[in-house]
């Protein structure tokens, strides 16, 4: 691999492992056994590695983002979608960490941030609205407005939230949890006959922690 | 005309970035020495350098773009909720199948069989022609 792209995983994972505030990029080459001289040739300081790896995290979130919006997923394949969404922030978790601070910092990323906020309720919206066009959900238009702005909330805070209530959260048990939060905000719209659904998530959800603990 | 120009913007740019890529001091060091020299050698440096960057900006657009569907399907398999039969399992279930279709004609010849045995004793004959008859027959099937 080359060294650039060493220094960004590098950091990431330092990042993501220890909080971007706490890393310094001495820290960076140290771990990656380079030169200070040598990561400065490739990145003059975090400043630029941080809207570096923002760029990925922008480019491979919106590609995920935009499938539901464009080709309707099956009722079971939208569940798994929230993991897979679920999966993209805590890949780069350092970002939501600190999230206001970083913004604060990178005045180019917040208006990006801010987009990628709007695109997350297109995306619920989108959702939801395929769910009550095949009658799986009942509920009127304004109430996905609503509902959709609920699970933007959820899906952006629920890994600070956690944190904030219990520090040694495993990643798959913080998975589950996000995702069955979002399932739980749909539960009360769920249609008779597609309740067993839900119950089906609940089940699996109650598994899930038996297994974690 | 304009293609010298264009040609001379080239050069001082590839020149800057040679200029970029050696060191300050060495630079002070050999302008004392011949100019018009330093400038082909810096041009020379700049050049590779140029290699370098196309490259890595090539590299860098190369994120990494796993499909939506290939990613549903991995969260799918890692929840352990593979709709996709293991084609060991599906070859199984239709041997099976089969099997108990032939068993199913094999049940089909005794029980015909046994009823026919009690009937009357006259009838052995036809009966035991019968039940050969259907052996064969199962035994192709």
């Amino acid at each position: 691999m080359k060294t650039r792209e060493r220094i960004l995983q590098t950091s990431l994972l330092l990042f993501n492992e220890e909080g971007e505030s706490h890393v310094t990029t001495l820290e960076i080459a140290n771990e990656m056994n380079i030169s200070p001289g040598n990561l400065y040739y490739h990145f003059r300081g975090k400043e630029a590695i941080i809207p570096e790896l923002f760029d990925r995290f922008e480019h491979e979130l919106t590609s995920i983002l935009k499938a539901p919006i464009e080709n309707p997923l099956s009722l079971e394949d939208n569940w798994f979608f929230l993991y897979v969404v679920f999966e993209e922030i805590h890949e780069y978790r350092f970002i939501y960490r600190n999230l206001s601070d970083l913004l604060q910092r990178f005045e180019v990323l917040h208006r990006r941030f801010s987009r990628l906020l709007d695109l997350k309720r297109l995306t619920a919206k989108a959702i939801c609205t395929s769910l009550m066009q095949k009658q799986i959900i009942n509920i009127d238009e304004e109430e996905i407005t609503q509902l959709a702005d609920s699970i933007t909330m959820t899906i952006t805070f629920w890994m600070n939230f956690q944190q904030l209530r219990t520090s040694e959260t495993p990643s798959h048990l913080l998975m589950h949890q996000g995702a069955f939060q979002v399932m739980s905000l749909l539960a009360p719209y769920f249609t008779e006959q597609h309740r067993e659904f839900y119950d089906g998530c609940h089940a699996f959800y109650q598994e899930a922690l038996k297994e974690v603990s | 005309m304009s293609e010298k120009g264009s040609d001379i913007a080239k050069n001082i740019w590839l020149a800057g970035l040679g200029a970029y890529g050696s060191k300050l001091n060495e630079a002070v060091e050999k302008v004392g020495k011949g100019t018009s020299k330093y400038f082909d050698e810096l041009v020379e440096k700049g050049k590779s350098l140029e290699a370098e960057t196309s490259e890595r900006v090539n590299k860098a657009r190369e994120f990494s773009t796993i499909s939506i569907e290939d990613r549903i399907e991995r969260v799918r398999h890692g929840l352990g909720f593979d709709h996709k039969q293991d084609p060991q399992l599906t070859a199984l279930t239709k041997r099976v199948a089969a099997l108990e279709k032939k068993l199913g004609k094999l049940m089909d010849t005794i029980e015909p069989k046994s009823k026919t045995r009690t009937k009357s004793r006259s009838a052995k004959k036809s009966t035991s022609k019968k039940k050969t008859v259907r052996k064969t027959k199962s035994k192709k099937a």
